[in-house]
């Protein structure tokens, strides 16, 4: 296995220097991004070495309880920035995005893990952790377009809304139309990626998995299982957090509460 | 015979305004009643409240002798047939039409082609008007295709928030005829105007 050639970290250093180029453009066009990029950048570095400190002892314990507390935060972490991309208040929105984002992690952890690669041990942490880490980090944007979706179209056509009710439809049949347009605004460019993997994008397990030195046979079916397993939890959680807060969020007379939105602020 | 809608002792507002204290209205069967007032008055928000739109209000509302509760509101929200004044809908007018009547409650009453065209016939609609765009026909006939859903659903209330303010004299006459001129219609509205109010039974200032 470690035929991988190691990066060295002057080299690592001196890689970031990278960095100038996309500086410079910004700089020039006045993008006020600068800033942006450069805290973005040192967060990233500083958050993936820690990553890497505490994995390294997560996987030489690799305890089945460490490991899953390991995940509740990434799962916490994730929930917390679904409501903070969208214009939305945790207040309301925390519970619904854990309860969809961990629900679904579950259910295709359990049968890709437990079912289809047949692990003895489904908390082993060389699997466990990266593969919930993948699926969790790529369900993130479907959940924040949807969440932001359905309820921004709802605030927008709240006589359509309203109309439905007062015309004798149940709450679910109401709010029928912003699920819809929520799932599919979330997900057309999900799908559109996913039909041209392969051709205009080699994904990231598969390229981790080349050069970690698997043969390519291995690594598709690894890339093939994930990208079905990401899909699928994306849909699961969009689907359970929005369907969630509808209990959360009207009252007992099915009204929006308006209260859920926050103030709007600076990107 | 027991009244179709009471409203007792209302006390309405909207922010720090008060809409109204002490409002009550009665409605039996066949009464044309009309809320009457220049805009602004919050006449829109007393039809909210009966709907159960607006729930922070203090005073009575009885439809068919059932008080407006979270448990009953589905109950007057299928017993009432609502005209709103603005309502936004991005489809093709027939789509606006068959909305409605997919709702579970309302299947049984989806119209036949012949029911949707005689009633085209009578608001004097364009016979293509089901294939154009709801967002491009013009207010006069958005409130005619509302009311067309609202009298096909055949409930025993119907709630109209300005019925005919967007249509010319000749409509008016057409749509006030039908309405006001059915005996078997009960009616609230909120309006002002002149035609369709004179011809209202019930006249309350708001």
């Amino acid at each position: 296995m470690n035929t991988t050639a190691d990066i060295l970290w002057i080299d690592l250093l001196i890689g970031q220097t990278m960095l100038i180029v996309p500086l410079i453009i910004f700089w020039y066009y006045k993008t006020g991004l600068i800033l942006d990029t450069l805290i973005a950048t040192v967060r990233m570095s500083v958050q993936l070495f820690l990553v890497g400190v505490y994995l390294k002892y997560v996987f030489e314990w690799n305890n089945p309880w460490i490991n899953s507390a390991w995940v509740m935060i990434m799962v916490i972490v994730a929930s917390l920035s679904i409501s903070d991309r969208t214009k939305l208040k945790h207040r309301f929105f925390f519970i619904p995005n854990f309860i969809g984002v961990f629900i679904s992690l579950l259910v295709v952890d359990a049968f890709l893990l437990g079912y289809i690669i047949q692990l003895d041990n489904v908390f082993d942490a060389r699997y466990y952790i990266p593969i919930t880490g993948m699926i969790l980090g790529n369900s993130l944007q479907n959940n924040i377009i949807s969440l932001n979706t359905f309820y921004k179209t709802l605030k927008d056509n709240l006589p359509e809304y309203h109309f439905a009710l007062a015309g004798g439809a149940k709450k679910s049949e109401a709010l029928f139309p912003y699920m819809r347009e929520a799932l599919i605004n979330s997900f057309n460019p999900t799908i559109a990626r996913m039909a041209v993997i392969g051709l205009i994008a080699l994904p990231g397990t598969m390229t981790g998995q080349i050069i970690g030195g698997s043969s390519p046979e291995m690594a598709i079916k690894y890339q093939i299982m994930l990208m079905i397993a990401i899909f699928s939890s994306s849909v699961i959680s969009v689907f359970l957090s929005i369907w969630v807060s509808m209990k959360i969020v009207f009252d007992r007379y099915q009204n929006l509460n308006l209260g859920i939105f926050r103030e709007k602020r600076k990107k | 015979m027991s009244s179709i809608l009471e409203i007792k002792n209302l006390y309405l507002k909207a922010g720090e305004k008060e809409l109204c204290s002490d409002f009550s209205l009665s409605l039996k069967k066949g009464d044309k009643a009309v809320v009457e007032g220049s805009s602004g008055t919050g006449k829109s928000t007393l039809i909210h409240t009966i709907l159960g739109f607006f729930p922070d209000y203090k005073g009575s509302i009885r439809f068919m002798d059932k008080e407006l509760s979270p448990e009953t509101v589905h109950f007057f929200r299928t017993g009432i047939a609502w005209m709103p004044q603005q309502i936004t809908f991005r489809g093709k007018v027939l789509g606006f039409f068959e909305k409605t009547f997919d709702f579970h409650v309302n299947r049984h009453l989806r119209p036949t082609e012949k029911e949707i065209s005689d009633y085209i016939g009578l608001f004097k609609l364009d016979k293509d008007t089901p294939d154009k765009k709801f967002e491009q026909i013009s207010g006069g006939e958005k409130q005619r295709v509302i009311l067309m859903v609202v009298l096909l659903l055949k409930r025993p209330l119907l709630l109209l928030d300005e019925p005919v303010s967007s249509l010319d004299e000749e409509n008016k006459t057409v749509v006030t005829d039908v309405i006001l001129g059915n005996p078997a219609l009960t009616v609230l509205s909120a309006s002002h105007d002149k035609t369709w109010n004179s011809r209202c039974t019930i006249n309350k200032p708001f």
